[in-house]
């Protein structure tokens, strides 16, 4: 049996914002967290506004380095400065505002940028802007001002740009949070494309259950620390964990628990709205 | 108490809004409904008497927003808005300082400034480190918060919220509607929500107007929006999804239903009444 | 979608647009000295009608050059005017002699003042900001042997083309976010005026600080460092429509230098 090797591995990751107050000693935003992320994997990050996900985010591609304990990304410590251009070009990080990534006045020269830092030749540069303008679905857009993209093609724009680099891993810090309802759609599907047709690895951090909902595995984090990690499907549908964690579960989740608990037999781990409907019907039906 | 007349509004030659015409009546909650481009924030705009209209006015008990002479100058209109993202408008020294910015600008009395942010801040749960904190270096939902109080610390009559949870996680957006709720049921003030989804605010509302490239769309109660939800192109709130789906079986679950405990009370009602109902046929 | 038009840029396919932005850059600069240094209105009139020439073949409509235009045959007039009045009232000139010159000199100041309005608005509405900062880029590239840093300098003038538009429509909100907490702009103090100035200006610092900010986290993310190499995507190449405009450029100088020897 071939072994899937662990990609991302944070070893007893803990961080502390750096001091500029002398003796104040600032608290740790990330507290001795510790992940392994298989290559090809979806694993979504939840957690309260505030319980450092962003700032692991940026652990994953080098941005922030730990004040303890290593981030090993594709066997390449973050630590090693003569590794971290490497990393970064196999981490593609994907940030919340749209506008505050653009660096360029058109589309083909916001996604050449990343390759020119990379010096790619020019030949390789117009096949990948073409490639990744297919994959983003923003085509005909190749010789268009950036000003005027909606907030959803901005953030395709930036995903194409960091695509273009060819990465790895892809890591979204709640890429959908400042989008309307369509683009948030839009976005979401083509993550998910990117790693099921291309085997990229994602770690989506959001705040909307139904996204973290179609990853394979789901970190909750709490204060900084990583308060459990394992098959998405289980965390989602454990309401107190949950709850435990100043997060929100699905609606239909807490209706089926509730059920549970009145002694009915319900499958938990079917909590869409239709499949919690078609539960609860099948209950009334049962009912002679 | 707002009546907006035929309001219409140009960007060089195109139509932002065409014809806008609803009544809200004072006390009430009012939901403005529209996707990105459909005229929603320049609406928020007029209402709130920031931006003059190209035809057609609103009115406030009668008086005519945009004549000076009739209803005064800004504030003395008692109308407050909460703009969308907030936090972009604090900037003073503390938080103090922002809450009572526009109160000095009325030229208030420091006294009753004081008097006004000690209450506002106690019916927001803010704490004195907060109130004296730089709004630089508290998180983004005490930010949020702290705009809020803003808005309410001059008692407004209306208040006008565009986007109110955007950017918030669904914990801190749950804490945020409920002191919203909480402030229309101490002042029965007239609150306007406006969003670009069907979101959890949309059970509070009286009446919701569903805007679509300028136009008006749809004025009807929250419970008929719901249903059109699908052909406008938007998500009806999941409790309202499981509802409908249940009760397309021919059950009769309260289509008012707005909370999780609501919908477990009324699902344990309807199997209870289904139980008894069955021992009696039986018998 | 493209034609749409960004601070002055209006995106277009003639032949003035396809010129290489060095050119223009490089053109607007010779141009403008030697229309100060025109000595007649031969030499004037000459410069004004080939850069006629330039505006009708850049296919923009003359309407928007006459907005810029109307202001300063305004602009000229007056001080043409309060000219006159000085001469004859306190030279005690003949109204006559006093008359000629005044017409004469406000006629070379006017002209003046259209062709370097022509020149910089049709290098504005022709030249893309992409193109502008790119030939900068260029143009300061000898100087990188000096020590200087050119490639920061072109990217922040790209980044700077970029966040303008933005940063001009955040203070455009923030106006009205701050009006809404009852900050007057109408105020005729200038104190009021300058205190209104900086309920504006300080969210709107702090949050371009903050999108630097972000931007910069971006950039890194992808690999950008100031000190390294990069390749380069867009090469600007002389074409043909260029040496077209070299040539047009020389024959207006050669004009000037010819019109200036003669003597009205």
């Amino acid at each position: 049996m071939i072994k899937i090797e662990n990609i991302i591995k944070f070893k007893n990751v803990s961080y502390q914002k750096p001091s500029f107050s002398g003796t104040k000693k600032s608290k740790y935003i990330l507290k001795n967290i510790t992940l392994n992320i298989k290559k090809g994997e979806f694993v979504s990050v939840m957690g309260a506004n505030g319980c450092g996900k962003s700032t692991l985010a940026k652990h994953f591609n080098g941005l922030l380095l730990p004040s303890q304990g290593d981030v090993i990304i594709c066997g390449k410590n973050t630590k090693n400065d003569k590794d971290n251009l490497e990393i970064k070009k196999n981490v593609g990080m994907i940030f919340q505002n749209p506008e505050s990534q653009i660096v360029a006045c058109t589309v083909e020269e916001e996604i050449a940028f990343g390759m020119e830092n990379l010096c790619f030749p020019r030949e390789k540069m117009k096949k990948n802007i073409k490639k990744v303008l297919q994959d983003v679905n923003l085509t005909d857009y190749e010789k268009a001002s950036t000003y005027f993209l909606s907030g959803g093609e901005k953030q395709r724009l930036a995903i194409a740009s960091v695509l273009a680099m060819e990465p790895k891993i892809l890591v979204l810090d709640e890429p959908t949070s400042m989008l309307d309802n369509k683009s948030k759609g839009q976005i979401f599907d083509l993550i998910l494309k990117l790693n099921k047709e291309k085997g990229i690895t994602v770690v989506l951090i959001t705040h909307f259950i139904n996204e973290a909902v179609c990853s394979d595995r789901t970190v909750i984090m709490n204060d900084g620390s990583v308060a459990a990690f394992g098959n998405t499907e289980d965390i989602i549908s454990d309401i107190n964990l949950l709850k435990n964690n100043n997060l929100v579960p699905p609606e239909s989740a807490c209706v089926l628990d509730f059920l549970k608990n009145k002694g009915y037999s319900v499958d938990l781990k079917a909590f869409g709205n239709e499949s919690c409907a078609k539960q609860i019907l099948k209950i009334l039906g049962s009912i002679k | 108490m707002i009546h907006a007349e035929n309001i219409c509004f140009k960007y060089y030659k195109d139509y932002i809004l065409k014809n806008i015409n609803f009544s809200v009546k004072s006390g009430e909650i009012f939901g403005i409904i529209g996707k990105t481009g459909s005229g929603k924030s320049t609406l928020v705009n007029i209402l709130s008497g920031l931006v003059k209209p190209d035809e057609g006015t609103a009115f406030i008990d009668g008086k005519n927003i945009f004549n000076k002479k009739e209803s005064g100058n800004l504030l003395s209109k008692k109308i407050s808005t909460v703009f969308q993202h907030p936090e972009k408008q604090l900037f003073n020294k503390c938080i103090y300082d922002d809450i009572a910015f526009s109160m000095r600008n009325q030229n208030i009395p420091e006294d009753i400034i004081k008097k006004n942010i000690a209450e506002v801040s106690e019916f927001l749960n803010m704490s004195d480190d907060i109130l004296n904190s730089s709004p630089f270096c508290i998180s983004g939902g005490e930010k949020r918060k702290c705009a809020l109080a803003c808005a309410l610390v001059t008692k407004p009559k209306i208040l006008i919220l565009d986007e109110p949870t955007s950017g918030l996680d669904a914990y801190t957006a749950n804490k945020f509607l409920n002191y919203i709720k909480k402030y229309h049921n101490k002042e029965k003030s007239t609150i306007i929500f406006a969003s670009n989804s069907v979101g959890n605010f949309a059970y509070l509302c009286d009446k919701i107007l569903i805007l679509d490239n300028g136009e008006e769309k749809i004025l009807d109660k929250p419970e008929n929006i719901f249903k059109k939800c699908k052909e406008l192109g938007f998500s009806a709130p999941n409790i309202w999804q499981i509802i409908s789906i249940i009760n397309s079986k021919g059950y009769n679950i309260p289509e008012k239903t707005s909370t999780i405990s609501e919908l477990q009370e009324n699902i344990w009602d309807l199997i209870k009444r289904k139980e008894l109902k069955n021992k009696k046929c039986k018998i | 979608m493209q034609n749409l038009t960004f601070g002055k840029y209006i995106s277009g396919d003639s032949p003035i647009h396809k010129i290489d932005p060095r050119i223009k850059i490089i053109a607007s600069i010779l141009l403008f000295s030697f229309i100060f240094s025109a000595k007649n209105l031969v030499s004037l009139t000459f410069v004004f009608l080939a850069l006629l020439g330039a505006v009708l073949l850049s296919s923009i409509k003359l309407s928007k050059f006459l907005k810029s235009l109307k202001f300063i045959l305004i602009f000229t007039s007056i001080t043409s005017f309060i000219n006159l009045i000085f001469e004859v009232y306190t030279m005690n000139k003949s109204i006559f002699d006093v008359k000629y010159n005044i017409v004469a000199n406000s006629f070379i100041t006017l002209l003046k003042l259209f062709s370097l309005i022509l020149i910089s608005s049709v290098i504005m509405y022709t030249t893309s900001p992409a193109g502008i900062s790119a030939a900068i880029a260029s143009l300061l590239s000898p100087f990188k042997y000096l020590g200087l840093n050119t490639e920061e300098i072109a990217i922040t003038i790209t980044i700077s083309l970029q966040f303008l538009p933005i940063l001009l429509s955040e203070a455009k909100n923030m106006i009205l976010i701050q009006k809404s907490r009852g900050v007057s702009f109408e105020e005729k103090n200038i104190v009021l005026k300058a205190k209104a100035l900086l309920f504006i200006s300080v969210p709107v610092f702090v949050l371009s600080l903050k999108k630097a900010h972000e931007l910069a986290e971006a950039m890194e993310s992808r690999c950008y460092n100031v000190n390294s190499q990069r390749t380069k995507y867009k090469i600007l190449k002389l074409k043909r429509e260029d040496l077209v405009a070299i040539i047009y450029i020389v024959v207006i100088i050669l004009g000037v230098v010819l019109c200036n020897q003669i003597k009205i």
